[in-house]
């Protein structure tokens, strides 16, 4: 538990003072009977609140596109981190390798040199006199002619971490030659310059598939050639067993307990290892992070800094303990090996301790500073100067101001960001010139100085502060704060991003907000939504039952583009026991027209088990995950 | 304002008195001043009693209170600027029923009392001077004559002891 330190602080100072919880009761009554019921007249409302449904494909069978360069494999999590680079086969990307250029122009992206991966539902792409449409698989662009050898090699590591290889991209036979552009069809078919070009054979793109265990038993039924493996409530004990599966190559065994160094030593016998995943593990026993070095065949490793050991006590915390645990050297060494290092739990280290991992941790990929206090625009100097750091979470960092992100937009090597502070416009102008981003989260979105003393104006100054995110063409993923009265066009400048598939709202409460969010999506024609804060957000079971919520709903305009939404109702956002045994959901969904799949986030065991009933029960149409939110660190 | 539920129905009186506490606690810990806390606990009463609220039982009224009281505590902390003292904010309302469940919250203090009382002048001393006076650590130091990072290494010892004090506490008590 996070905070429970803070709750025991709260509770003994209640002790110290004497204080009395107040007594509201009379005041509550008394303005409950002053107040007739509101009148909610939602269409006629000129500002609403927006709220979004979200779906996202995750899950043991889901393949979201994550771009590692020595695995290729993906995650689900909803909050962090997700690799944004696409996925082979995902139907809504566009991915450019480093060095092209590209220029979006009224829907259409015109690609001025480089190369291209488009996918299903891409726009049209146009390169000199050339046009690409209709693209519905996966094609392979570049511009110009067919590429040489040379050029190829140019770009290997990109092809590599889009699991294409580079022998097939090669072979002159399999480009199509237009007039401006050279396609290579590796799935499906599109259209080229008014042709129809398809595919010469499928190329077989591996996904992911995670196998979850919780006993050994589990481990045990595992398939001979099982890959990727999670384990959920489960001991380090259980890597002993895991570790006799030579197929596997992939284990995530975050937030396992009684984590020991001896339970990593046996995973050395793993030879096909190459990522390991112990981010929120609690270690049973004094930690050792030099077992993590015996394991050779390692490519990626994520674990947290500063180790989680239930033993700490102040003697321990007062003695050099990254010393004592061999943390600094491991992952040096580790390092210098040319593993990929992603580091969380490190909320509490100095400006002073983050030099010294960036000093020794060349490879570090990802940093999760959230909730770090210490860290300021002067630590971000270093940070923004990391050969390899690509990701970084910032959240609840309030040292950090417009000029430690000015640090990280001048240096421009970051592909994911997620901040919040008072998102002035200063701020989100240092966020427009870091156009390597892929993937933005702004939970508390904008936050303009003066609070909100100009409400008036405040529609005008998100789109102000929106169009600045203009230069950011490879953004894939946004998350954004949906403030009091929010008008949907005011969200209109996200539609000229050209790459941006993924839109997560924050802060929707209330059913009224439905028709806004259902117009905001409108706006913005994403293929995946996500929504959280969302408090009972479907409660009207009047208006189900009489048939005055599909009215309404048949007011706003169908959201063609959403093929995946993401629900994180938070509880009770679905209930059983309630005269209109669907709620609101599956009418809802009839919105988004081209809906494949949807992701119900569940806060618990319970919560998710009910959630899988009623997506039995409701909602067939659709593939549905259920998934329990991860609280890492 | 519809209160409605297949078993028995409490009253909206008897809503309030059950979940008040526990909301006031939640705000407080989420760092809340106690005159804004009472504010927010009646604004949330009436903002869920006043929308169409059904009453699914303790549990899930609890958590609906909490919800609404963080969001409301959110809206507060931005219009104000202020950052707050909890984190994750996101799940925070679920940390605190786990944390709540575990003891009553009026048992929890009242524990907290008894076990303040067994404590060293010293100690007394500190949580006197921490809660009560709001003193800076500082002038901790030399109130107690201690350098500062004694006085932070004295206050987080301090409140270790007084949890299993009061961890001891609730077992005899289940007893």
């Amino acid at each position: 538990m996070i905070n429970e330190d803070r709750f025991w602080d709260a509770a003994v100072s209640e002790a110290v003072r004497d204080d009395n919880p107040p007594d509201v009761t009379a005041r509550v009554l008394a303005q409950l009977a002053d107040q007739p019921e509101p009148e909610v007249d939602r269409a006629s409302r000129p500002r609403c609140r927006g709220a979004l449904l979200v779906l996202r494909f995750a899950g043991e069978f889901a393949a979201v596109a994550a771009a590692l360069v020595a695995i290729g494999w993906l995650t689900g999590l909803l909050h962090w981190p997700e690799d944004p680079a696409p996925i082979p086969g995902e139907p809504h990307d566009v991915a450019m390798a480093p060095g092209s250029e590209y220029e979006m122009k009224e829907g259409v992206l015109d690609l001025e040199h480089g190369w291209l991966l488009v996918t299903t539902g891409a726009p049209e792409v146009r390169c000199a006199d050339s046009s690409l449409t209709q693209v519905d698989g996966q094609v392979l662009v570049h511009a110009g002619s067919a590429p040489t050898g040379e050029q190829v090699e140019a770009v290997a590591g990109w092809l590599q971490a889009n699991k294409l290889e580079t022998d097939m991209i090669m072979q002159v036979k399999r480009w199509v030659q237009g007039a401006g552009m050279a396609a290579l069809v590796l799935t499906g078919s599109a259209m080229l310059d008014g042709q129809r070009i398809q595919s010469q054979e499928e190329v077989k793109i591996e996904q992911p598939r995670w196998y979850t265990v919780r006993t050994v038993m589990d481990i045990d039924k595992l398939p001979e050639d099982a890959k990727w493996v999670r384990g959920e409530n489960v001991s380090g004990a259980h890597l002993e067993f895991l570790a006799k599966r030579q197929s596997v190559e992939a284990v995530d065994f975050s937030r396992c307990e009684d984590l020991r160094a001896d339970h990593i030593r046996t995973l050395s016998a793993m030879k096909n290892l190459k990522f390991l995943e112990l981010r929120g593990a609690e270690w049973g026993e004094s930690p050792d992070y030099s077992a993590l070095t015996s394991l050779k065949a390692l490519k990626e490793l994520a674990v947290d800094y500063v180790p989680r050991w239930s033993a700490w006590d102040l003697s321990t915390a007062n003695k050099n303990w990254d010393a004592g645990f061999n943390v600094t050297d491991s992952l040096r060494d580790l390092s210098a090996r040319g593993v990929l290092v992603t580091l969380g739990n490190l909320d509490e280290i100095s400006g002073k301790t983050l030099a010294t991992i960036a000093e020794n941790v060349t490879t570090l990929r990802e940093l999760n500073l959230e909730g770090n206090s210490q860290i300021n625009d002067a630590d971000l100097k270093v940070l923004a100067s990391h050969p390899a750091l690509e990701r970084l979470n910032l959240e609840e960092c309030y040292e950090i101001t417009e000029l430690g992100l000015a640090y990280l937009a001048e240096r421009n090597r970051l592909r994911s960001l997620r901040v919040s502070m008072e998102i002035s416009e200063p701020i989100v102008y240092q966020l427009g010139r870091m156009t390597n981003l892929e993937r933005l989260e702004v939970p508390w979105g904008l936050n303009l100085n003066g609070g909100y003393g100009d409400e008036e104006n405040y529609g005008e100054l998100l789109r102000k502060a929106l169009t600045q995110l203009s230069g950011l063409k490879n953004l894939k993923y946004l998350c954004w704060y949906v403030e009091q009265d929010v008008r949907p066009e005011d969200f209109s400048p996200l539609a000229k991003l050209p790459a941006l598939r993924t839109l997560s709202l924050r802060g929707i409460d209330k059913q009224e907000d439905l028709y806004a969010w259902l117009d905001i999506a409108a706006q913005v024609p994403v293929t995946r939504l996500e929504i959280g804060y969302s408090l009972g957000l479907f409660e009207d079971d009047k208006d189900i039952l009489d048939g005055s919520l599909a009215k309404e709903l048949a007011k706003h305009k169908d959201v063609t583009s959403v093929k995946e939404i993401l629900l994180d109702t938070g509880n009770y956002g679905i209930f059983a026991d309630r005269p209109s045994e669907a709620g609101a959901l599956p009418l809802v969904l009839k919105k988004f027209p081209s809906l494949k799949h949807v992701t119900l986030l569940a806060m618990d065991k319970e919560e998710s088990n009910f959630y899988k009933a009623y997506a039995a029960k409701f909602l067939g149409d659709y593939e549905v995950i259920v998934e329990t939110k991860p609280d890492l660190n | 304002m519809n209160v409605t539920t297949r078993h028995k129905t409490p009253t909206i009186e008897q809503i309030i008195q059950a979940h008040q506490r526990d909301v006031w606690r939640f705000l407080m810990a989420l760092g809340c001043e106690a005159a804004e806390a009472e504010d927010l606990v009646q604004e949330v009463f009436v903002e869920v009693l006043r929308g169409k609220f059904e009453y699914r039982g303790e549990p899930e009224t609890a958590a609906w209170l909490r919800r609404a009281a963080k969001h409301r505590f959110i809206s507060t902390v931005r219009r104000r600027r202020r950052a707050p003292v909890v984190r994750n904010l996101d799940d925070v309302d679920v940390e605190w029923a786990e944390f709540a469940g575990s003891l009553d919250g009026d048992l929890r203090v009242e524990f907290l009392r008894a076990c303040i009382a067994t404590l060293p002048d010293r100690s007394r001393r500190a949580l006197e001077l921490r809660y009560r006076l709001e003193t800076s650590r500082e002038d901790m130091a030399a109130a107690l004559g201690m350098k500062e990072a004694g006085v932070k290494t004295l206050l987080e010892r301090v409140r270790a002891v007084l949890r299993e004090c009061v961890q001891r506490r609730m077992g005899d008590h289940d007893q």
